[in-house]
């Protein structure tokens, strides 16, 4: 047996066709590989295994067609179990290779043990199939070039498991990537197969070759198996194709959901002006939503980062910013903080900030969070809280105390900072001050408060009681409660609310108005008894007048009862004026009396006509004494005045008086006129004419300053008092010219009684 | 006025009562009287026949009662006044006197003072009257003389004896002496030194050269 080699040689065209083969179904291996992915379950099973039938076939078939491009000078067949075997072979490494590259991770050690298995798996095909040959030569191979052909295969298989895992992709039909991954691919596979071949040599042996199940491969053959693997190869294909767009069309919808969804969400954070963001700590990689780009007030399109944040950040804020994301980034943690942005147009905003801090798969560290718009609620919310210092300020200069209490427990359910202060408590003290201030209260006035508030909850009615508030440093205040209930939906009383108002300087100035009345009421008295005694004279005429009249008429009754027929009729009728002219002596004296009286005002119904005539009686004696005629107009009817009836006669009398002093001196007519009326808005006139000197011109403002007189002996208080005692009653009084001579006074007076003070 | 001899008080007082005291004191003393309220009403009065007096408030509206003293006596009205005031003060009451009042008296006076005064009033005013009358029928006496009479009689009063008054008026004695004694007739003198009181009364000057 000549030990002499066959010289193979190879058909170059069918090695191409090989080649081919090995690009496509590379390029078909990688398709399906992102199929294998995308799918689930049991179709992910159909689909690994389908791939990897049509892939093992386009392996094999690459190796077919390599071996028939391989031409001996003897015939050669092929035994066709075996070739099946070494076809499942091919498929089986397709199942390890499309399983391993399939996976969503793929760790060094599953890349590694894939590519052995994978490569294993090849050569056992690659060698099963040398093993079919069916040729009278012995086949020998070269174990170097074997074993490097091994190393070969376990190596393409690494690097098409990882062009494969990187990338298929489900979405892009055809790539570039994924069409240089099938061309590397392509190329590598059939470098194993051509060094396997070249391990091996053959040897004619001219032994006759068991050619049972063995088959010749034509040039037909050639063809055939080549077509057929394009077909399976093309069908693996058109379906990983059809399903693609199966899976594109759910994935489209699924995104438009996802889109509308998205649109929702970003309507919500639009109308919630909350914008969302993640950032990851390690790249300064921000992502936002667009609100947040809303908020920021930043283009859609700028590149958010945390620098672009800081520019916002109000200046007052920036470093408390900055110190919170800073240690919230060195510690991992959550945040969760409000601050200020100062916008471009000088606006402020105020945001909440709340983050999650997450740390991914490759375990580094981002944060996903929330960044709210809170302007408006700041907004509302300074607006309450200055509407509360408003009204507590408004409580404060009013000394105005505002509260409410349950009536079931007694408890307070609101204290003002004001009703603490009236109290004498620190606002501090809380609700607790509520039972303290029983103590507080002047323990004579407990009781009466007690009943006040007994009686408001059964009647269901509003109360109002005084009472005064012992403060610890022993001094006193005088304190308003007012009161109204609350009824529930039953009509049961549940609260009270209501004010407590410190009176005490009202208080303190009723009585330094009582004093002053008092002061008013002296000085009055002063005032008429200097009058009086100026009058001295004319009063003891006016007196003498009846005591003269009576003496005289007490001597004729004598003269007639001593007579020797004594005339009873006559002296009868003198004895009755005596009566009469005493009576009449009795009551200039008691009104005298009365105006020299002590005593503060004291308040009447009285009739100013009558007031006018008794000192007109009064001044009659001084008016003759200075040939002055006095001149009543009294209109009839007149409404009563409330008032103190003392001080409006000393009114009168000093109008009159200074209307007989102005005329002592003047020629001609001397008149004084007095004059009553009605007059509008419920009040009577009383005026006091004269025909004296008149006014001083200039000093017609002057006369009822205190101390202003024309008079050589005057005190200067008089009309100053009258004014004073006139005001007290609600009226006025004023000075005008008299035509054509001398000077009028005019008072007027309220005729409707109020409750004045 | 109804008798001429009876004799009236006026009262003139703003003062109803006091007015009414004084008239019924009087007319228990059974003197008439007539009051007014004031001075104006008693101008328009009739005026006395009889004997009378004024009773007069000093302060009586419109006028005082010194003042209405003096318009009286302007009008030569004369009539004896008796003041009555309530404060009477000392000027007032020499100025009062002065002018011829009879008396100042202050309320309330006794009884006894007022209608003294009264009564004294009334005398001098009879007086007044009495005298009024005598001076009137010794004027209508003068009438009767004739000039030459009246001549003599100038002469005579002024103490000229009868050869001294016809050589002054270039008579005889013995004319002169007639002539005397027609007026010592005429005028129903008893004597000299009653024709020199006539004369006197009459105001008749006498002639001295």
């Amino acid at each position: 047996m000549a030990a002499v080699n066959l010289i193979g040689s190879y058909n170059y065209a069918l090695v191409a066709l090989s080649v081919l083969i090995a690009m496509f179904a590379s390029y078909v291996a990688l398709d399906l590989a992102g199929r294998v992915t995308a799918a689930g379950g049991w179709t992910r099973v159909v689909w690994l295994l389908g791939g990897a039938g049509a892939m093992g076939t386009g392996i094999w078939s690459m190796h077919y067609i390599g071996m028939l491009a391989f031409i001996l000078p003897i015939p050669v067949a092929y035994h066709w179990p075996t070739v099946l075997l070494s076809l499942i072979a091919a498929i089986l490494a397709s199942v390890v290779a499309l399983g391993v590259v399939s996976r969503h991770k793929m760790g060094w050690f599953r890349a590694l043990g894939g590519s052995v298995l994978m490569g294993t798996g090849i050569a056992s095909m690659h060698y099963i199939g040398m093993a079919a040959m069916r040729l009278t030569a012995i086949c020998q191979f070269n174990s170097s070039l074997v074993v490097l052909s091994v190393v070969f295969a376990v190596l393409i298989s690494l690097a098409a498991l990882w062009i494969t895992f990187h990338f298929r992709d489900e979405k892009t039909g055809m790539g570039w990537e994924k069409l240089t991954g099938a061309v590397v691919m392509g190329a590598a596979i059939p470098i194993m197969h051509y060094t396997g071949m070249a391990a091996a040599s053959f040897t004619p042996s001219g032994m006759p070759t068991n050619l049972s199940h063995a088959i010749s491969i034509s040039t037909l053959g050639t063809g055939g198996i080549a077509a057929a693997t394009f077909i399976v190869l093309g069908l693996a294909l058109l379906t990983s194709q059809v399903d693609r767009r199966f899976a594109t069309q759910t994935l489209e919808l699924k995104e438009e959901k996802l889109l509308e969804t998205e649109a929702y969400l970003s309507e919500a954070q639009r109308l919630s002006h909350t914008g969302s963001f993640g950032w990851r700590v390690s790249t300064g990689n921000v992502l936002w939503s667009e609100e947040s780009f809303r908020i920021f007030q930043y283009d859609r399109t700028t590149k958010p980062t945390v620098e672009l944040i800081l520019q916002r950040v109000h200046p007052e804020d920036a470093a408390l910013v900055q110190q919170t994301i800073g240690r919230a980034a060195q510690d991992g943690k959550d945040f969760d903080f409000k601050h200020r942005l100062l916008m471009p147009d000088g606006s402020v905003k105020y945001v909440h900030v709340v983050a999650h801090a997450m740390n991914d798969v490759s375990g580094s560290l981002q944060f996903v969070g929330a960044v709210m718009d809170v302007t408006e609620a700041k907004r509302a919310e300074e607006a309450l809280r200055r509407s509360e210092s408003y009204l507590a300020e408004a409580q404060r200069l009013t000394h105005t105390g505002s509260w409410a209490w349950g009536v079931a427990g007694g408890n307070a359910l609101h204290l003002s900072e004001e009703w603490y202060r009236i109290y004498g408590f620190h606002p501090e003290e809380g609700l607790s001050a509520w039972e303290e201030r029983r103590q507080r209260m002047h323990p004579e006035d407990r009781a009466k408060w007690q009943g006040v508030i007994e009686r408001a909850i059964s009647e269901k009615s509003d109360y109002e009681v005084e009472h005064r508030i012992l403060l610890p440093d022993g001094t006193f205040k005088y304190a308003r409660t007012v009161g109204h209930p609350v009824l529930n939906a039953s009509g049961d009383v549940v609260q009270f609310v209501g004010t407590m108002v410190d009176v005490t300087e009202r208080k303190r100035a009723e009585e330094e108005r009582e004093r002053l009345r008092h002061a008013l009421a002296d000085l009055a008295r002063v005032n008429r008894v200097t009058m009086m005694g100026e009058l001295t004279a004319s009063l003891a005429h006016e007196v003498n007048q009846p005591i003269a009249a009576a003496v005289t008429s007490a001597n004729s009754c004598l003269h007639w009862l001593a007579s020797e027929v004594p005339n009873l009729d006559k002296a009868r009728a003198a004895a009755a004026r005596i009566v009469k002219d005493g009576t009449r002596a009795a009551e200039i004296i008691s009104r005298i009396r009365l105006l020299f009286q002590k005593g503060t005002q004291q308040l009447e119904l009285v009739d100013v006509n009558e007031v006018i005539e008794e000192m007109i009686v009064l001044l009659r004696g001084e008016a003759t004494r200075y040939s002055i005629s006095v001149q009543t107009e009294l209109t009839a009817d007149l409404p009563q005045v409330m008032g103190d009836r003392v001080q409006l006669q000393q009114v009168m009398m000093n109008l009159m008086t200074n209307s007989i002093d102005a005329m002592k001196s003047v020629e001609g007519t001397r008149e004084l006129a007095i004059k009553s009326q009605r007059a509008e808005n419920e009040q009577l006139l009383v005026s006091v004419s004269d025909t004296g000197v008149g006014l001083p011109p200039e000093q017609v403002d002057q006369i009822f300053n205190a101390f202003f007189t024309t008079k050589a002996h005057g005190t200067g208080m008089g009309l100053r008092i009258c004014r004073s005692i006139v005001e007290s009653h609600g009226g006025r009084l004023w000075a005008g010219d008299n035509s054509p001579r001398g000077a009028s006074f005019h008072v007027s007076l309220p005729t409707k009684v109020e409750a004045s003070e | 006025m109804t008798s001429a001899g009876a004799p009236t008080v006026f009262i003139i007082d703003d003062d109803a009562s006091v007015r009414a005291s004084i008239g019924d004191l009087l007319e228990s003393c059974g003197l008439r009287s007539e009051s007014f309220g004031a001075a104006e009403e008693f101008l328009r009065g009739e005026l006395p026949n009889g004997p009378s007096c004024l009773v007069l408030d000093v302060r009586l509206p419109g006028v005082n009662g010194l003042d209405f003293q003096k318009r009286l006596a302007d009008a030569g009205f004369q009539i004896p006044i008796i003041f009555i005031t309530g404060h009477g003060d000392i000027p007032m009451t020499v100025k009062a006197m002065k002018s011829g009042a009879v008396e100042f008296l202050t309320k309330p006076f006794r009884d006894r003072d007022l209608l003294d005064a009264i009564r004294q009033a009334l005398e001098r005013d009879k007086a007044t009257r009495q005298g009024r009358a005598e001076i009137a029928e010794l004027r209508k006496r003068y009438e009767t003389l004739t000039g030459r009479e009246r001549e003599v009689m100038g002469l005579v009063v002024s103490g000229m004896l009868n050869k001294q008054i016809a050589g002054e008026l270039g008579n005889s004695e013995v004319t002169v002496k007639i002539q005397r004694g027609r007026v010592m007739k005429k005028m129903k003198a008893g004597s000299l030194a009653e024709l020199v009181k006539m004369a006197g009364h009459l105001g008749v000057p006498s002639s001295e050269k």
